[in-house]
């Protein structure tokens, strides 16, 4: 490489950089006014709590360190990690299948699909207690068709062991919105890949495996990541449908909840600032440990 | 052939038909409360069809407050929102997936990690900043920000720019385009479903939003529609069912509209007998 | 010319000057009815006096979001309705103003109101807010049910010993061996605390004794009753029940015979009762040596931001919203009972009482009138107390290491501040 060449590839590169920086900067200028503050004031208040009078005492790391020793801090982050663990998986494989399904062109595919993205449009209080109902072990519609068919249907909502599978059971009526995106990285394939596939005599599964899933890589990761993040923080569907100490036995106290609670019941803003520092740390990680399984099923 | 065809399409039909009435069983429980009177709602067992049929909740929403005047807040709010956060978000979008320029993953990193911080802690704070910026109690802080790009559009968009090959653009370079014609002219148009797609959630979310209306707005004729509802239907020691449901229907239905009708955008569907994946 | 300008300049002066009424702002958490009550009150003072001029604003409480929100800016709001828990943790924070000084002035004094509701919202000797409406708690029975098991459907058990005994008599199960009806269904646990002769907190002092001896003999009593009864087989049987406000209510059902029941109620089994269903309400059964006449009270309460630029104004509207029609007129309208002595003879309340409401009323004035402890750490203490009780249900702790727990973390929290 000679010296001219290697000026212009500099010239190249700062004109690029300078480019870049210019379309992102809406963002950072947003950033800079809009969100750098709280995000900092939180960090500032996780180190304090509030006393008398109002006064900020700093108290260090005493927020953090408590959180460690508190029963109800590691319950929410198991009941967290159980809830999101089984329930992510499980609901972008559903969302996937029925993006597949109603890309299908047939009669009343929009009618389908409508129907299918109805639920994410219900107000969160409206289909908590809707679930509420059909769940109630009682006078539901669900444990009454069990009992038809002679089985004695379980608990539920009041029963510690049946919470966590009714929370997860009722999350599936929400993969309207993430079928909405599946829908929308599907439109992205182009159809020549899948006839040419068809000549070469591949079946559907074969067509799945090595052009829908490649192909959608990247809004499955944006899924799985959003996934993540959201059902980490989540926490009003828990309020609506048990209490707001999680339910019986606190088996859904989730991490969202706690750190509500001790915002605005117990008025304790510096521990829930700790707190929800401590759920960035943990996001972070579990984000970055999902992008290194993809990375290895990339190769 | 033709017959293992139309097997497939008749099972896909019939998983399709299924599926939708486990979905829409709720949905019609929402309904058809919304057309009982207070005292009906609580017939045990539960009756779908409602007897007598009184539209007295609807009647109730659409007489009973400033119905207009709220509607047209929560317009004026959504419609912002939507041009601000679509406009920015699409060239912040297009930003971090053409150029390379230094920082930009930690950049991005970034980006990603402004959602992880729950909003029960950065509410209180970020009142405080739009107190001391003079906007509370306006529409601004509900509108302002998002002309400067939204993390979850940005996030999903970029997913998709990353995805258009590159030789578009060298082609269009060639043509003697620069990289804003190369942003409007080559990754925009191909970027319809995902566009849409993020226009549908940014309406959904900001139409329905409650608690950010609530925070900031201080007076009672520049509150939105969710609050209005909430405010219709509460009572201190029990809610109004039929007028909840019949609101909240009311208000799902623009997004539901909106989506039926942009179907186009999501229709690049292959016929049964090329079924995608 | 010239004369024109000054005409102008006067015309202005004089609407400036009619325009020149205080306008303060009232946070109304009401909606509905019961909202629209309140704010054709807001007309009626606002064409009562030419001085201020009150502006409602819808702000439903929730958690208190918007209101810690507003409360850490500058614009504030010049009175606030609040849940009677977040009251003190305002105010010791210095959100919310301490009213004893005028309170004084305008001669408003323990007597003013009901008895034992003047300590509502005090803490360490400031008072800072005002109740608006109470909400009591009494003891109810199923006649219907009494009398199927052969018991006087006139009298309630008057000891914890008869509530046992017919606890025991009114359960009834199914062929299957389901619950049908729950006998007692015990919910607010601290009222039995204080019916055990217990207390949670000194007032004066402000000490706290969770594991007053009371308290751990009710704990005990309140763990015995659900190990006599299956827990879980009770949670099913709960699950199926339905809406207070609704003909599925279980009391009107007969799905449970006695319970706690707070005075709006009686406006529930008016709606849905059948016709031949009746029941009756008494005070809480206590054993030898404890309360009889144990009455809980919670309810929402006014507070004025110590930010309001208007808070002596503010402070008079409050008064006159307190006052005893006011307070009459409000209280019946929600079905609550109005803090306020005078309000209880007012017309505008006597309107809803009937022998029934008469039960709680008495409660109120004559009996042992206690509330939650209002302290600076919101609802921590509540919660401690049911996890508490939670972990004497399942066995894992005695009630009084449970409840010894609960003093020595809640005195420790106490202690930060």
């Amino acid at each position: 490489m000679n010296e001219y060449t290697l000026n212009v590839r500099k010239k190249t590169f700062k004109r690029e950089s300078v480019l870049g920086f210019i379309f992102i900067s809406p963002w950072i200028a947003g950033f800079l006014i809009f969100t750098l503050f709280p995000v900092l004031y939180s960090l500032y208040l996780s180190f304090t709590m509030t006393g008398e009078g109002g006064n900020l005492k700093w108290i260090g790391f005493d927020n953090y360190l408590r959180a460690f020793g508190e029963r109800d801090f590691w319950l929410s982050v198991k009941n967290t990690l159980i809830l999101s663990g089984i329930g992510i998986p499980i609901a972008q494989i559903m969302a996937l299948m029925a993006a597949i399904l109603l890309n299908i062109r047939m009669k009343y595919q929009g009618l389908f699909r409508t129907i299918f993205f109805l639920p994410s449009v219900v107000p969160a209080v409206a289909t908590g207690l809707l679930w509420k109902w059909i769940l109630n072990p009682r006078l539901g519609p669900i444990n009454g068709f069990l009992e038809e068919l002679g089985i004695a249907g379980p608990g539920w909502l009041m029963d510690p062991a049946w919470v966590k599978p009714s929370l997860i059971l009722m999350s599936f009526w929400g993969i309207g919105g993430t079928m909405v995106i599946y829908l929308a990285g599907l439109q992205n394939i182009p159809d020549e890949l899948y006839e040419a596939a068809e000549l070469d005599g591949a079946n559907s599964w074969h067509r799945l495996k090595s052009i829908t899933l490649p192909m959608l890589r990247p809004v499955t990761l944006f899924n799985t990541i959003m996934g993540i993040i959201t059902s980490f923080q989540s926490f009003t569907q828990v309020i609506i449908m048990l209490d707001m100490d999680g339910g019986i036995e606190k088996s859904g106290l989730v991490y969202g909840l706690y750190i509500y609670t001790n915002a605005f019941r117990d008025f304790k803003m510096g521990y829930a600032s700790a707190l929800s520092w401590v759920l960035l740390i943990i996001t972070a990680i579990s984000i970055a440990i999902t992008m290194k399984f993809f990375k290895d099923r990339d190769n | 052939m033709i017959k293992t065809n139309k097997r497939r399409k008749v099972t896909v039909y019939i998983v399709a038909i299924f599926l939708s009435l486990l979905f829409i069983f709720p949905f019609l429980w929402m309904v058809s409360t919304s057309f009982k009177t207070q005292d009906q709602i609580f017939d045990a067992p539960m009756e779908l069809l409602p007897n007598p049929f009184v539209t007295d909740a609807y009647n109730e929403l659409f007489t009973e407050t400033d119905f207009s005047r709220y509607f047209l807040n929560t317009v004026f709010v959504t419609g912002m929102t939507l041009l601000g956060v679509l406009t920015s978000s699409s060239i912040v979008a297009f930003g971090f997936s053409y150029f390379k320029f230094p920082a930009k993953d930690l950049i991005f990193k970034v980006l990603l990690a402004t959602m992880m911080l729950p909003a029960q802690v950065t509410m209180i704070p970020q009142y405080m900043l739009f107190d001391k910026l003079g906007w509370v109690g306006s529409f601004k802080p509900l509108i302002i920000p998002t002309f400067f790009g939204g993390t979850w559009v940005i996030f999903l968009l970029r997913q998709f720019f990353d995805t258009v090959p590159r030789e578009y653009a060298e082609a269009a370079k060639i043509d003697g385009a620069n990289e804003l014609m190369i942003f409007f002219k080559v990754y925009l148009p191909l970027a319809k479903a995902p566009v849409a797609t993020s226009a549908l959630f940014v309406f959904l979310w900001t139409w329905t939003d409650f608690l950010n209306p609530l925070i900031y707005l201080h007076d009672d004729h520049m509150y939105t529609l969710s609050i209005a509802l909430h405010r219709i239907a509460s009572g201190t020691h029990y809610p109004n069912w039929p007028v909840l449901m019949g609101g909240s229907l009311l208000m799902a239905l623009p997004i539901i509209i909106l989506f039926f009708t942009s179907q186009k955008t999501f229709i690049n569907g292959a016929t049964i007998s090329g079924i995608k994946g | 010319m010239f004369k024109k300008s000054i005409a102008l300049i006067l015309m202005i002066l004089l609407c400036t000057m009619a325009f020149s009424k205080k306008e303060i702002v009232f946070w109304n958490a009401w909606g509905g009815d019961e909202g629209k009550v309140l704010e054709e009150m807001i007309e009626e003072y606002n064409s009562l006096q030419d001085e201020v001029v009150v502006r409602s604003v819808f702000a439903p409480i929730g958690m208190g979001e918007k209101i810690m929100a507003t409360l850490s800016g500058s614009t504030v709001p010049d009175v606030i309705t609040v849940w009677d828990w977040m009251v003190v943790p305002l105010g010791f924070r210095g959100q919310v103003l301490p009213l004893n000084e005028m309170l004084e002035k305008s001669g408003i004094d323990e007597d003013y109101y009901i008895n034992g509701v003047w300590d509502y919202g005090f803490y360490e000797g400031k008072k800072y807010g005002l109740p608006t409406t109470l909400n009591v708690s009494a003891f109810m029975w199923n006649k219907g049910a009494f009398e199927e098991v052969g018991l006087d459907p006139d009298t309630p058990p008057k000891n914890i010993e008869e509530l046992d005994e017919y606890t025991e008599k009114l359960m009834k199960y199914r062929k299957n061996g389901k619950l049908k009806r729950l006998g007692f269904d015990p919910v607010i646990s601290h009222i039995y605390c204080y019916v055990f002769g217990g207390k949670l907190w000194d007032p004066e002092t402000g000490e706290i004794t969770a594991n007053d001896t009371g308290n751990i003999k009710a704990y005990e009593w309140l763990a015995s009753y659900y190990e006599k009864y299956d827990v879980k087989a009770k949670r099913i049987f709960q699950a199926g029940w339905g809406d207070v406000f609704s003909p599925l209510n279980p009391f009107l059902r007969g799905e449970v015979a006695m319970k706690e029941g707070s005075q709006w109620e009686i406006l529930v089994a008016q709606k849905f009762a059948k016709p031949n269903f009746d029941y009756g309400i008494s005070y809480f059964p206590a054993p030898e040596g404890g309360r009889e006449d144990v009455c809980n009270v919670s309810g929402s309460f006014w507070v004025i931001p110590s930010a309001s630029k208007n808070q002596k104004v503010a402070f008079e509207f409050m008064k006159w919203l307190t006052a005893p029609r006011q307070s009459a007129h409000f209280a019946a309208a929600l079905y609550n009972i109005p803090p306020v002595k005078d309000a209880l003879n007012d017309p505008e309340f006597t309107k809803i009482v009937d022998e029934k409401m008469q039960v709680y009323i008495d409660l109120l004035t004559d009996g042992y009138v206690y509330t939650f402890p209002m302290l600076p750490i919101g609802q921590t203490y509540l919660s401690e107390m049911t996890q508490a009780l939670a972990d004497v249900q399942s066995g894992n702790k005695s009630a009084k290491e449970a409840l010894d727990y609960v003093q020595q973390r809640i005195t420790e929290e106490l202690s930060k501040y």
